[in-house]
């Protein structure tokens, strides 16, 4: 391929890249500002949720857990209203039991009055035995006497058990309120605790990430200077190719072989001149060559520069994005376990409801148990009306014999302790009646607590999980958002990779102008022994031509500095220019 | 929509890059690849300014000027002229065939912007 053709190729693919540049970069402008302006987009809103826009998600998310932490801490304060109806209920039924308590004492007395009873009986019965026939009848009587305060005795136990069994259960009642007490105030501590480090790491991460993308969405923007430095460089290509116009239009006038033409028939005059013309004009083309190499090396370190600037912008833009997302996503981490914190607040505000049903069932068998105990002073009453039976019978059985004289005092202290049994079981009667009547009143208002509690507790729980669902799915709109953000589109990346190759391209162009000059060196030493040769058989020392065709082919270059620099090669005065480059004058 | 400038040039990454850049600065552009595709497309068709370059094929831009001026249309269009050529004897020919200013090449964005307002007004 000859020099020119080279040269043409030069001009051909130069206006290719060039104008691929030229082209790209506007659509590379364009997909940066939309790729800024989509990502500033998703900085102003990360998500929108319930027909709520134009927020940040940082504020959706933050009412929300704002909200939460509210209704934990309202909480607190509601149950410890119920705590303190509760502990009131308690302490009623712990003075109720107290009470209660005492109570158990008189079935001691009626049970110990009982055997003594008894003891009274036997001897009476013994003294009846020695007095013989007269005594029968009231051996019948202390016998039966002594089979009554049996089953009082006996009564006694089985009431003894029951009020045991009373006060076990309301045992188990203070230990389970307790236990519930305990695991209410564990819940919602917890609940309080974990919304409020959800709150603030939350605020603290989305502050930082909103942050870092506002500066990273500037930085971004700074790629459009390198672009735009790019794009004003693109005009260099116009200089370059008129000037490659003007070389091929020069060499041109090359003369055919023009080496060869030294030995033709032409006159040594001629045939010299011809050859320092040939000389003058390679020459020519080199330094001008040499001058688009050079602007040609400018325009790649230009956009080599300032590629370099847009690609190492534009690596550390993708990688802060990609560790202050992966850093915020692992910190949305605390936001799934709080919503995680929903199914156990729903576990346990359920369990604490089962439980509190659990002990309305409770204090309900407590009362059934205390009526139980009624029922058995029911029996007593039967036992009190024998007991008087028996205190008469005795006294008429001791005024019918006058054997029996001597038994009075025993008959007198039978009576005195059937009169005691009689009072103990009333007193012991009317105590459990009351206690019934405290329990009774104590339990439905036990009910009534307990049924709001759970009623607040169910409401709750709806509010809390409602609100946890709405943290669930800004935390899912924010996770996809953020997984999808990016500064830079694929369509951007994919331009700014064909740049760099467009770059390569170029930098091939350079090297062909460099064996585009190698060659017309090669032609120069092939000429330049011959002219020696031919001047030194002269006797002469320099050969000067007529300077017209140079003057001619030097006036065709349009840029002034490169028209100074082809004649300062040839050796010519070129007239100063009127104008600098980028002067502008207005008419 | 903006003012309408034309741009002339046989450059593809000039009448890019310039159109590029009036783009950016609100303008609406046209383009041409050489003086007579310029003439063509001008002759019936009023423009705010017309930007020329000088050396193009088929016409260069000083003859395409010159024919501008003749018709009524341009009569009074602003034209600059955008080109390498830097002696002050073609600078004077541009000027008698009608152009309102003369840039020469390589010009930087900035200087183009403020040189295209202030000859818009």
């Amino acid at each position: 391929m000859d020099s020119n053709t080279v040269l043409q190729k030069v001009i051909n693919s130069s206006e290719t890249i060039f104008g691929n540049i030229a082209e790209n970069y506007p659509l590379l402008l364009s997909e940066l500002e939309k790729g800024i302006e989509k990502a500033s987009a998703s900085i102003r809103s990360f998500s929108t949720i319930d027909g709520m826009t134009g927020r940040a998600a940082a504020e959706n998310l933050s009412s929300f857990l704002e909200r939460s932490r509210m209704e934990s801490q309202e909480s607190l304060v509601q149950l410890d209203g119920f705590k303190e109806k509760n502990k009131q209920i308690l302490n009623q039924l712990s003075a109720a039991m107290n009470e209660y308590g005492n109570s158990q004492q008189y079935i001691e007395e009626i049970r110990d009055i009982s055997e003594s009873l008894q003891i009274v009986s036997l001897n009476a019965l013994c003294n009846a035995v020695k007095v013989g026939k007269g005594g029968e009848g009231f051996s019948v009587i202390t016998g039966n006497l002594k089979s009554v305060t049996e089953t009082t005795i006996e009564k006694t136990s089985s009431l003894e058990k029951k009020g045991q069994h009373v006060s076990a259960s309301l045992d188990n009642f203070f230990e389970i309120e307790r236990e519930t007490d305990l695991k209410r105030k564990e819940l919602f501590s917890m609940l309080e605790e974990k919304v409020t480090n959800g709150i603030s790491t939350f605020q603290a991460e989305s502050e930082t990430i909103d942050k870092l993308f506002r500066e990273l969405s500037e930085e971004s923007g700074n790629i459009r200077q390198s672009i735009l430095k790019i794009m004003e460089e693109l005009q260099q290509q116009d200089l370059i190719r008129q000037t490659i116009d003007q070389i091929i239009l020069s060499l041109n006038e090359l003369p055919e072989e023009c080496e060869k033409s030294l030995s033709d028939s032409e006159t040594d005059e001629e045939i010299t001149d011809r050859a320092v013309f040939c000389l003058r004009l390679l020459k020519l083309a080199d330094v001008m060559l040499e001058e688009v190499e050079g602007k040609f090396s400018n325009t790649i370190e230009v956009f080599t520069e300032n590629f370099r600037t847009a690609r190492s912008k534009l690596e550390f833009i993708q990688q802060e994005k990609d560790r202050a997302v992966q850093s915020f996503m692992n910190n949305l981490q605390s936001l799934t376990n709080l919503t995680e914190t929903g199914v156990e607040v729903k576990e346990e505000t359920g369990l604490l409801s089962s439980t509190r049903r659990g002990l309305i069932e409770l204090i309900g068998s407590i009362l059934v148990s205390v009526q139980g105990i009624v029922g058995e002073f029911s029996s007593f009453d039967k036992i009190s009306g024998w007991l008087q039976n028996v205190a008469v019978l005795s006294r008429i059985e001791l005024s019918r014999s006058m054997s029996l004289v001597g038994m009075k005092e025993s008959v007198d202290d039978m009576s005195e302790l059937v009169e005691r049994i009689q009072q103990q079981i009333s007193i012991g009667e009317s105590e459990t009646l009351n206690f019934i009547d405290k329990i009774t009143g104590i339990s439905t208002e036990y009910r009534k607590f307990a049924g709001k509690e759970m009623v607040y507790l169910t409401g709750f729980t709806e509010v809390f999980l409602s609100n946890i669902a709405g943290i669930s799915r800004v935390n899912n709109n924010i996770s996809a958002v953020l997984s999808e953000f990016d500064f830079f589109s694929p369509k951007f990346c994919e331009l700014f990779d064909a740049s760099e190759q467009d770059l390569d391209q170029l930098k091939e162009i350079a090297d062909d102008l460099k064996k585009i000059r190698e060659d017309l060196k090669y032609k120069e030493e092939l000429i330049r022994p011959a002219i020696a040769a031919r001047i030194q058989g002269e006797s002469i020392t320099d050969w000067t031509i007529a300077d017209d065709d140079m003057n001619r082919i030097i006036d065709r270059f349009t840029i002034f500095s490169h028209k100074k620099t082809a004649g300062e090669a040839s050796g010519l005065k070129v007239e100063d220019a009127a104008l600098e480059e980028g002067e502008v004058t207005l008419f | 929509m903006g003012q309408s400038i034309m741009i002339v040039d046989d450059s593809n990454a000039i009448r890019q890059s310039v159109s590029f850049i009036l783009k950016e600065n609100g303008y609406d552009t046209m383009e041409a690849c050489d003086g007579q595709d310029g003439y063509n497309k001008l002759k019936d068709q009023k423009v705010d300014l017309i930007i020329t370059d000088v050396n193009m094929p088929n016409k260069d831009g000083i003859s395409m000027l010159r024919e501008l001026r003749a018709t009524d249309t341009h009569k009074f269009t602003p034209i600059l002229v955008l080109t390498t050529e830097s002696q002050s004897s073609i600078m004077q020919d541009g000027k008698s065939a009608g152009a309102t200013g003369w840039i020469v090449k390589p010009f930087s964005n900035d200087k183009l912007i403020a040189t295209i307002k202030k000859v818009l007004g």
